[in-house]
């Protein structure tokens, strides 16, 4: 999988559901993929940064972690909440062409081949 | 599982993580380098703890979480260049919902008081020939306050909209206008002068002026 504008959907919609730290919102795109989406995770961090930075998601360091180090965990904000119904949106496009793309090989006409008398 | 091994994980891991340090010491704040590199120690201890529990030893544990973990000059050249278009993307829509809220404000402002103004103008004024500079000068003076407002947006645009308000409803009394010969010529450059305070102190270019420069450097 390719880090950039797929993986900040991904994010946006794993912290949709719940704040989560880095490792946790790697653990759950992997889970909600069954494992198919699987991908450099390091290349999450410069996605939550840009994230961060637009505004679209909240990192806050949760030092209450009973055993083990303080996490830093992201929330989705409301600016991420619209972005990721957008995201959603152009995706539902996109996946509709396709199919729509790919559906018509039972229509396909074959060209006629030039017939020589 | 010996010691030596977990030293050696250890290491491994603080060996990956200089290296992606010194990539985004050049662009980040110490602080922000610190927290970062804080958080891939953290995922790293995490991924390699999940290994060790499948029953690996720490040290293959920890070079395999550094392989899914990817490339330490690419992570950390991707983050910096994440860091910089973040924060400018950042100063861009801070600014500008700053700005147009300050706009906003002073023409809300103004409308409100000039219109207040005139009333109390044609009771004092029977040709009402003070409304057109009252209207500028409240236009001026709460376009000039606004921005104050938004260059300091701790102060709270709410509380300097409150106060400009009390201000220009003050300087605006009609009696003020009354002894003033030259209003329409003062309020007109006052006007112009906050236009041109406008577009010289507008914060977005200045912050991202700066930001060029770190980046050039």
């Amino acid at each position: 999988m390719q880090a950039g504008a797929n993986v900040s959907g991904l994010v946006l919609a794993v912290v949709e559901v719940a704040p989560l730290h880095g490792y946790g919102i790697a653990r759950e795109i992997e889970k909600r993929s069954a494992d198919a989406l699987s991908f450099g995770e390091g290349t999450l961090y410069p996605v939550l940064k840009t994230l961060e930075k637009s505004g679209l998601i909240e990192g806050k360091w949760d030092t209450a972690v009973e055993r083990g180090p303080a996490r830093k965990v992201y929330e989705i904000t409301h600016e991420g909440k619209m972005e990721l119904g957008r995201i959603r949106d152009a995706w539902s496009e996109y996946s509709r062409s396709v199919d729509l793309v790919l559906g018509q090989k039972e229509t396909h006409v074959k060209p006629r081949t030039a017939t020589s008398s | 599982m010996s010691n030596h091994e977990q030293r050696r994980a250890v290491e491994l891991r603080e060996t990956y993580l200089a290296e992606v340090e010194q990539s985004l010491r050049r662009r980040l704040a110490p602080l922000e380098t610190y927290e970062t590199i804080e958080e891939l120690r953290v995922h790293l201890s995490a991924m390699t703890a999940a290994h060790e529990e499948l029953g690996m030893t720490s040290e293959a544990a920890m070079a395999a979480s550094l392989g899914k973990f990817g490339p330490a000059k690419e992570i950390g050249g991707s983050l910096s260049l994440a860091a910089l278009e973040g924060e400018a993307t950042q100063v861009v829509n801070e600014s500008a919902r700053a700005f147009a809220s300050a706009v906003l404000l002073g023409v809300a402002i103004a409308f409100v008081v000039g219109w207040k103004a005139e009333v109390v103008d044609q009771q004092l004024v029977s040709h009402g020939l003070w409304t057109l500079p009252s209207l500028l000068l409240a236009l001026s003076l709460a376009i000039l306050v606004a921005l104050f407002a938004s260059i300091f947006p701790r102060w709270g645009p709410i509380k300097v909209g409150l106060a400009s308000a009390f201000v220009l409803n003050f300087l605006l009394s009609p009696a003020l206008i009354h002894h003033m010969p030259f209003a329409l010529t003062f309020a007109t450059i006052l006007s112009a002068s906050s236009v041109a305070l406008a577009a010289a102190s507008c914060a977005p270019f200045r912050r991202l002026g700066s930001l060029r420069e770190n980046a050039k450097r």
